[in-house]
């Protein structure tokens, strides 16, 4: 039995002419766990938001959307917000209340439900979701993963049938994605509950969806399961930067069969039957420490936040050299994006020294430091925009929008908030590129970009280090540093642990390395990019050709 | 173990209630007394700011001397400033009065440590369950833009913009934060309002929930506290308590009811002390034999 049913859907914005979704028609089963995936732009979200009557946006649409047989606009207003449940990007922003058991009471309040009633659901929805540690809790106290918990917990609490999710781990580090995702999955498999998602982050997705859906241009171009669609997809498609390893290292290697991957245990078998690899990839030797003057260094530095509170960095030492591109790694409350704003002088460690190109930051008087020498992109890149346009925001740092390699001009008249996150980013890179500085800091800044804006920032960011830009990035985005790091950092417990080359870093983990180390280990060493094994399996398989038409 | 302000918020408020307005509204100094070191008991326990200590004593000290400055009434001189007779009465009343504001000051810390936003929307979600929401969406708004404000301070200062050198640069960064907060507020509360939308505001009246459950320890702290308050009050009407100051200080009998009201009243005031110390002691036995 359908529960959705989507036909002939389409939507125009106010005054757009291009239809923002066109002629979509689909439906979803009853329990059925379904992926929709698309470039940024093309319509995921606007046909989400079509499916939940409280939140369409305004516009023209053509079509029908049906909730059990039901078209949508013809349900009543209690079914409408109880039987569809809706789970958006920001964890932040969706928490209305102040106190966790506010938050999750919230819904049954606004149906009206007597209070013995909530009392029960809240009890039973605390204990099913483990929230009964933090259970009396300020919101505001919660950490990322926690409350996109508490914003699941309080949709489902409404007992919904269908759950509608937004991008929901676009904003959260790998390990709370991987739980919110596997917490989704344990709500699909043991309350089949229908599920619909949009995502970037496919990897953990793709290989527990009964379906995927692919979205180009506001059309629907594909619907089958994952495996179908993925074998089906052209290798040159730019969707495949999204998708999981095993299935872009499938299509790298030629696509030689007639299922795809999708998950690492089964991309590593594909490689083992399907591909004969080199043992042991070269590895670059180590770039030799004083070919450099260092730019930053920091010696012994001790932070802590409270007085009582354990140390978040204990003899933090670490020299970056002019002209690298260094990636400092790292767990959740790490102490990362402290070291980072330690170094951009916002806080002042109770111990130890941070030196900018040799000279100790109290060197630097009257905001010296921020001029042709230190810049940081936070990680919240709203919070550099103060002007309406795009324009004046650029204007106001006097940059040079020449200077900047990556073309700003069509974004120009646009009001920095209606632009992509993708776009908003290098709109705020080449902000802070008018202090023409010489240092440049980013704190997480490919948080809840999709596969192509991840590539547009690293073009920029090696095309920024051509120029002469020294560049520290903290992340969690292990698949980035991979590519665009000359060195990365991991830090545990306050403490800098193995800075060296992705190649050594990455190959010399176990656990805390890329998907196509991962799949590769023990077949071919040293191997830490699918763009890697790929250009070596091909040469394999090349030279396999050529063997054979030399025999015959 | 559980301890007197972890109950329900309704015989919390009643005994703060009842004991601070008895005291506000007398001017005896064992009554006083009695409430001063109640609160003192509970401030005591809670190991809160010692900055107020401070200030209550300077309290103290300065009323005591400005009642007899501003008031001549009264019949026992004690000496003559500036033409103005200081008589013992006023600073007899001086004194008081500066006691009753301090038990007063010492009762609403302890009022403000123990009702928390959330007891007080319960309180109050009787006379409007829309009130206490909007209270409740007010305290995490306020919240999320104080940490943004403070972000986009930080930001703004990284990029060479934040001039703290005279005070017009320094309003002027201010204004620019305030501003670029207030856009993100609005930009964000849309994100807000959707998730309000979509779990069904507005749909139809809404219900209100609380996690306060009434206990039977609860029904007995409320009713012993209108007990206590009844027997103060009957000793007041009859007459026990000292307020007459002017023009000279009539103690009234030392009888039964003087006995009624002043051990009723410290019972009262030393509720919670003594209970949370009972509390205690039966939790350190329980645990001793776990």
């Amino acid at each position: 039995m359908a529960i959705l049913t989507v036909k002939d859907l389409s939507f125009w914005y106010p005054e757009q002419k291009k239809p923002a979704i066109e002629k979509v028609s689909f439906s979803v089963e009853a329990g059925a766990f379904v992926t929709l995936c698309g470039t940024t732009g093309c319509g995921k979200s606007t046909l989400l938001r079509l499916c939940k009557r409280e939140l369409m946006p305004h516009g023209t649409q053509n079509g029908s959307v049906c909730f059990q047989g039901k078209p949508l606009s013809a349900t009543d207003a209690r079914t409408a917000a109880s039987d569809i449940g809706f789970v958006a990007q920001q964890p932040e922003q969706q928490i209305v209340t102040d106190k966790v058991w506010h938050e999750l009471a919230f819904g049954l309040e606004n149906l009206g439900l007597p209070q013995q009633e909530i009392r029960r659901r809240v009890a039973e929805m605390a204990s099913y979701f483990g929230i009964t540690d933090w259970f009396e809790r300020d919101t505001a106290s919660l950490s990322g993963g926690q409350k996109q918990l508490l914003n699941l917990a309080a949709v489902m609490i409404m007992q919904p049938k269908l759950l509608l999710l937004d991008e929901p781990t676009a904003q959260l580090d790998p390990i709370a994605a991987g739980e919110f995702i596997a917490t989704l999955h344990q709500l699909n498999r043991e309350l089949s509950l229908t599920i619909l998602i949009t995502e970037h982050r496919l990897e953990e997705v793709v290989p527990l969806s009964d379906a995927l859906m692919v979205m180009e241009h506001g059309t629907l171009t594909a619907y089958d399961s994952p495996r179908n669609v993925l074998s089906a997809m052209p290798s040159t498609s730019p969707l495949l930067g999204g998708m999981p390893a095993a299935a872009r290292l499938y299509h790298a290697l030629g696509a030689a069969t007639a299922h795809c991957p999708l998950t690492q245990r089964e991309g590593r078998a594909y490689l083992q039957e399907h591909c004969t690899l080199p043992s042991r990839l070269p590895v670059m030797p180590p770039q030799s420490p004083s070919a450099s003057a260092p730019a930053l260094e920091w010696n012994s530095v001790y932070q802590r936040y409270h007085r009582n509170a354990p140390d978040v960095l204990s003899d933090f030492s670490l020299c970056i050299y002019e002209g690298e591109c260094f990636c400092l790694l790292g767990g959740n409350g790490a102490g990362k994006s402290t070291a980072l704003k330690a170094a951009a002088g916002l806080l002042k460690p109770y111990a130890g020294s941070i030196r900018v190109f040799g000279k100790k930051q109290s060197d630097y008087t009257n905001g010296a430091l921020y001029h042709h020498c230190l810049a940081m992109l936070p990680q919240n890149v709203q919070t550099l925009f103060v002007k309406n346009t795009v324009k004046e925001e650029l204007a106001e740092i006097g940059t040079a929008a020449e200077a900047f390699p990556f073309a700003l001009t069509q974004w120009y008249d646009r009001h920095p908030y209606d632009v992509s996150g993708g776009e908003q980013q290098l709109i705020a890179l080449a902000k802070i590129m008018g202090q023409k500085p010489r240092i440049l800091l980013l704190d997480e800044p490919t948080k809840g970009l999709d596969a192509d804006a991840k590539a547009r920032l690293g073009q920029v960011l090696r095309a920024l280090q051509q120029q002469g830009v020294t560049i520290v990035i903290v992340t969690h985005d292990i698949a980035f540093s991979a590519v665009y790091a000359q060195r990365c950092g991991l830090l545990f417990r306050g403490n800098l642990i193995a800075a060296e080359s992705p190649d050594r870093f990455f190959a010399g983990n176990h656990f805390y390395t890329t998907a196509a180390h991962r799949m590769s280990r023990g077949l071919c060493e040293n191997a830490i990019t699918v763009e890697q094994l790929a250009q070596y399996g091909r040469q394999r398989m090349q030279q396999e050709d050529d063997n054979a038409n030399d025999r015959t | 173990m559980r301890r007197f302000e972890q109950g329900h918020p309704v015989p919390v408020a009643a005994h703060l209630l009842c004991t601070a307005l008895i005291a506000m509204f007398s001017r005896d100094p064992l009554l006083l007394g009695l409430a001063l070191v109640g609160a003192l008991g509970c401030y005591w326990q809670q190991k809160m700011d010692h900055k107020l200590h401070g200030f209550a004593v300077l309290l103290f000290f300065g009323f005591t001397l400005l009642n007899p400055l501003w008031n001549q009434s009264g019949t026992t001189v004690l000496f003559i400033l500036n033409d103005r007779p200081i008589t013992l009465e006023a600073l007899c009343y001086g004194a008081v009065s500066a006691l009753m504001l301090l038990a007063v000051l010492y009762w609403f810390a302890v009022f403000s440590r123990w009702m928390t936003a959330d007891r007080l929307l319960y309180l109050c979600r009787r006379l409007s369950p829309q009130l206490a929401l909007t209270v409740s969406m007010g305290i995490r708004q306020a919240s999320l833009l104080t940490a943004q404000l403070q972000r986009i301070r930080e930001a703004q200062m990284v990029m060479g913009l934040q001039q703290e050198q005279n005070l017009i640069d320094r309003m002027r960064s201010g204004l620019r934060s305030f501003s670029a907060t207030l856009s993100w507020g609005l930009e964000n509360g849309i994100v807000t309002a959707d998730s309000m939308s979509a779990r069904g505001y507005g749909i139809g009246k809404r219900s209100s929930f609380s996690i306060f459950v009434f206990h039977r320890k609860d029904a007995l702290h409320l009713l012993s506290v209108i007990a206590l308050t009844a027997l103060v009050l009957l000793g007041i009407s009859k007459g026990a308590l000292l307020d007459t100051y002017y023009p000279n200080i009539q103690s009234p009998p030392w009888n039964g009811y003087s006995w009624l009201c002043y051990c009723a009243y410290g019972l009262l005031s030393c509720y919670p002390m003594l209970h949370n110390g009972k509390e205690a002691l039966q939790w350190r036995y329980l645990q001793s034999k776990i």
